[in-house]
């Protein structure tokens, strides 16, 4: 009774986040609410051009500068917020799931499958990330639905090995086997033992991933394979403000914040989730 | 040769106390001990026996405070001592045997070097050897405590050992530098009964040349064997001290009571081994054996080249407990794997009420699962990390086609029959007491009313009273619900407590079975007669009936002994 009691309050203890914590969820929410309604957070419109305001650096008028179209800089990154945070969770959600399906089915489904599924996997790992997904959107085109596509195509294995290898695990446990003792049919067993107890890892993982995914449709887009002008997209800013960064650095720098403080959020929020998740475990 | 007559004890603490933070660990314990002569302290998990002995050696470590009124080495007060004293005393003056070597052995060096640098770090004591002499003291000394080919085992790493070997080489170790006290910590716990007994009699063995021997230990049989004096601890605090032959013949104390009337070999079926305080123990009724649930024939399981299980027939009767008992690799496991249809046989078949594993659809697989049923050694993993107690139940009433409806009542009528309360629903066993963990196992494993219960080493990892609350939990059961057990130990004592009848398993086959009286008490194998008398016991005056003087009968190797299979 006392350890338990101990032990539980070691444990809430633990569980008080960290001011940097607080301030990545604070700003993760801002960002989210910019995804969501982005009008709660300026009256502007990201396509409102004014060709007398061009260049314009930050102030009063307008917080973050203005572009070459004399668009209000601030606004674009508020607007642009939805379409990148949908490459980064869509393209980590994908992937985890197509991934998930793969190893499982590799641990589960018998000795060939799991050769032919885990030298595919090896195949599309062997390549370079960036130029598997341009590859993929030469023969798909443009667009954040296909760069969605191209990088869960990549992530997807990554995934797959590992729950691949927490399956082979849990399959030889002890409450495995009790299951099967109970007379409980494979796809139960499966669904209800195996599944959420090699995903719960995976889980925290792909969390801090989604910073990665965000980076890399960023990337993307700087390349001009993602949303395509005037639609305001972090990495297509960036790349817009490319030709004006000895004059009016703010049309890049700040899309380029945006994306850094999101990715770090995300980052520290995720090895929190982490930090707990193995704090339960123990 | 005659000891000299010996007026100072090598260590002598008197009141006691080491505490962590707001924790007591060890409150007033005052003992001492002097050469030749062996004090064990005895206690379960928790009692301070373990904190105790790490003191004498300056182990406590940071967090602890360490007071006495007097602590006294060879003489000297100890109690200011700092690590750089404490450096010189552990290993040269003072040698301490752990539990388990594998992890008390340096992993990535040969067993020879871990030895030689004990010798090397104690260059200032009596009896110390030269740079040069240093690689023929460690087979002197390997030798010394019985290690075959030391030249061979000295070049070897610890797990390339067996846990004997790997025990002995500690204890070399421990004794490199002719340490006038011995500490052993637990020193046979991990190790099967034949081992034990070598070790045990290694221990007697530096004993009988005059070295002092503070041993601490959960088993009483085991104290037995070697105790001069015996301090019995609980919630760190000694509540009985006393010549071992007086403390363990007319305990004082209701605890030590307690704690011998749970040593499972001394006592028959039947007998409650969990008596409270100033109750007389009502024996647990029999059952009549009832109709077979379990039939055996001819099973043989390899893995690659080793033949795992060779040949083993059995049959087991409602209501009664068949005990199959043998060292680790014997194959007693995975007996009890093919049984429950988790392996399939080589060769041979098992029949679970008269329906045989192989040639069935797998709905029909299923269905019979729920009748033969398993508690683990180790509860909490068997039970999925995210399940609370309820929703184990719950999965385990589901498979039992409980209606939904009545699942939670029937999960607390569960609970009330393995002596737990509701409270537990709500929480997951990895919050629960060891006790408590198997006894959630015990009621799952309830739930699909099974007709057997395969119980792997059920007990091995409780303490001494915890382990006579869950024998005499699965005795009541047994009694009241007609259950077979199919029960697996490498403890002898327990195996003989709770059977009916008992296979002696060495290397896969069966070289012994019958009725648990005869085996016990008239083993016709000579492996049966080895392990046997290798077990420690309370009064360790060999049973007459041990003492056979017959010429050892062959081993029954060619045919599965079932001699009497009801």
């Amino acid at each position: 009774m006392t350890t338990a009691a101990i032990t539980a309050g070691a444990g809430r203890a633990r569980r008080v986040p960290r001011p940097g914590v607080w301030a990545a969820t604070l700003f993760l929410t801002l960002v989210a609410v910019a995804a969501v309604a982005p009008a709660l957070l300026t009256s502007g419109s990201p396509d409102a051009a004014d060709a007398l305001a061009a260049l314009q650096g930050p102030g009063l008028a307008h917080l973050l500068g203005t572009d070459a179209n004399g668009r209000d800089v601030f606004t674009r990154i508020v607007f642009g917020a939805a379409p990148s945070l949908l490459a980064g969770l869509g393209a980590t959600a994908l992937g985890v799931t197509a991934g998930t399906a793969l190893g499982l089915l590799a641990a589960l489904g018998g000795r060939v499958l799991d050769e032919v599924v885990m030298r595919l996997v090896e195949v599309v790992l062997a390549l370079p990330t960036l130029l598997l997904a341009l590859l993929v959107i030469t023969v798909t085109g443009p667009g954040t639905v296909n760069v969605i596509f191209a990088i869960a195509l990549y992530t997807a294995p990554g995934y797959a090995r590992l729950i691949r290898a927490q399956t082979m695990v849990i399959r030889r446990t002890g409450y495995v086997e009790a299951a099967t003792s109970l007379g409980l049919t494979r796809g139960r067993i499966v669904a209800r033992h195996v599944l959420p107890n090699a995903f719960a890892p995976l889980l925290v993982l792909a969390t801090i991933e989604v910073g990665t995914a965000l980076v890399a449709a960023a990337s993307l887009s700087y390349l001009g394979l993602g949303p395509q002008p005037p639609a305001p997209e972090w990495g297509a800013m960036l790349a817009g403000g490319r030709d004006y960064f000895s004059v009016a650095w703010w049309i890049a720098i700040f899309p380029g914040v945006a994306i850094t403080l999101t990715v770090l959020s995300i980052t520290v929020v995720g090895r929190h989730l982490r930090r707990l998740s193995e704090g339960r475990a123990s | 040769m005659t000891e000299p007559i010996v007026t100072e004890p090598i260590v002598e603490v008197t009141g006691l106390h080491v505490s962590f933070g707001a924790i007591d660990a060890v409150r007033g314990v005052s003992f001492a001990v002097h050469a030749g002569e062996c004090v064990a302290i005895v206690g379960e998990s928790g009692s301070g026996k373990s904190v105790t002995a790490r003191t004498l050696l300056g182990l406590t470590g940071d967090g602890a405070r360490v007071r006495a009124e007097s602590f006294r080495i060879e003489g000297r007060d100890a109690s200011g001592y700092r690590e750089r004293q404490w450096r010189a005393i552990r290993g040269g003056r003072i040698g301490f045997v752990l539990q388990d070597a594998l992890v008390s052995l340096d992993a990535l060096r040969p067993v020879g070097k871990e030895i030689a640098e004990t010798l090397r770090l104690h260059r200032d004591v009596p009896g110390a050897v030269s740079r040069a002499e240093t690689a023929g003291r460690v087979l002197e000394l390997l030798r010394e405590v019985g290690v075959p080919e030391p030249e061979l085992r000295a070049r070897q790493y610890p797990h390339e050992l067996s846990g004997g070997l790997r025990q002995r080489a500690l204890i070399a170790s421990a004794i490199a530098c002719h340490p006038r006290l011995l500490i052993a910590d637990e020193p046979t716990t991990a190790l099967d009964v034949t081992v034990q007994a070598q070790i045990l009699r290694l221990l007697a063995e530096r004993r009988r040349r005059g070295s002092g021997l503070l041993l601490i230990s959960h088993d009483l049989a085991v104290v037995a064997e070697l105790a001069d004096r015996v301090l019995v601890m609980r919630d760190g605090v000694v509540v009985e001290d006393g010549p071992a032959a007086r403390v363990l013949r007319s305990p004082g104390h209701p605890y030590t009571r307690r704690l011998l009337a749970a040593v499972p070999m001394e006592h028959a079926k039947g007998t409650r081994l969990s008596v409270a305080e100033g109750e007389t123990a009502r024996p647990i009724p029999a059952r009549p054996p009832g109709e077979v649930v379990i039939e055996a024939r001819d099973l043989v399981r390899t893995f690659g080249r080793r033949t795992a299980v060779d040949g083993v027939s059995f049959r087991l009767r409602a209501g009664q407990t068949l005990g199959i008992v043998g060292e680790s690799g014997s194959g007693k496991t995975t007996t009890a794997r093919l049984v429950l249809g988790l392996l399939k046989p080589d060769a041979g078949s098992v029949e679970i009420d008269g329906r045989p594993w192989e040639g069935l659809t797998p709905a029909e697989r299923r269905e019979i699962r729920r009748h033969v049923q398993v508690i683990y050694q180790d509860p909490l993993s068997s039970f999925d990390p995210r399940f609370d107690v309820r929703r184990i139940l719950d999965e385990a009433l589901g498979v039992g086609g409980e209606p939904r409806r009545t699942r939670r009542d029937r999960a607390v009528e569960l609970l009330e029959q393995v002596g737990l309360d509701a409270s537990v629903l709500d929480r997951r066993p990895s919050r629960l007491s060891g006790g408590q963990r198997q006894r959630v196992a015990v009621a799952r494993a309830l739930a699909p009313r099974p007709r057997v219960i395969v119980c792997d080493e059920p007990v091995s990892a409780l303490d001494v009273s915890i382990q006579a609350q869950v024998l005499d939990l699965l005795a009541e059961l047994q009694a009241d619900l007609g259950i077979a057990y199919l029960f697996i130990s490498h403890h002898l004592g327990v195996v003989h407590h709770v059977s009916d009848h008992v296979l002696v398993m060495k290397d896969g086959r069966v070289v012994e079975s019958g009725d648990v009286r005869q085996v016990f008490t008239a083993p016709a194998a000579g492996y049966t007669r080895e392990l046997l008398a290798a077990i420690p016991r309370l009064d360790p005056h060999p049973d007459p009936h041990l003492e056979d003087t017959r010429p050892d009968a062959p081993l029954d190797v060619t045919a599965p002994a079932v001699r009497k299979a009801s």
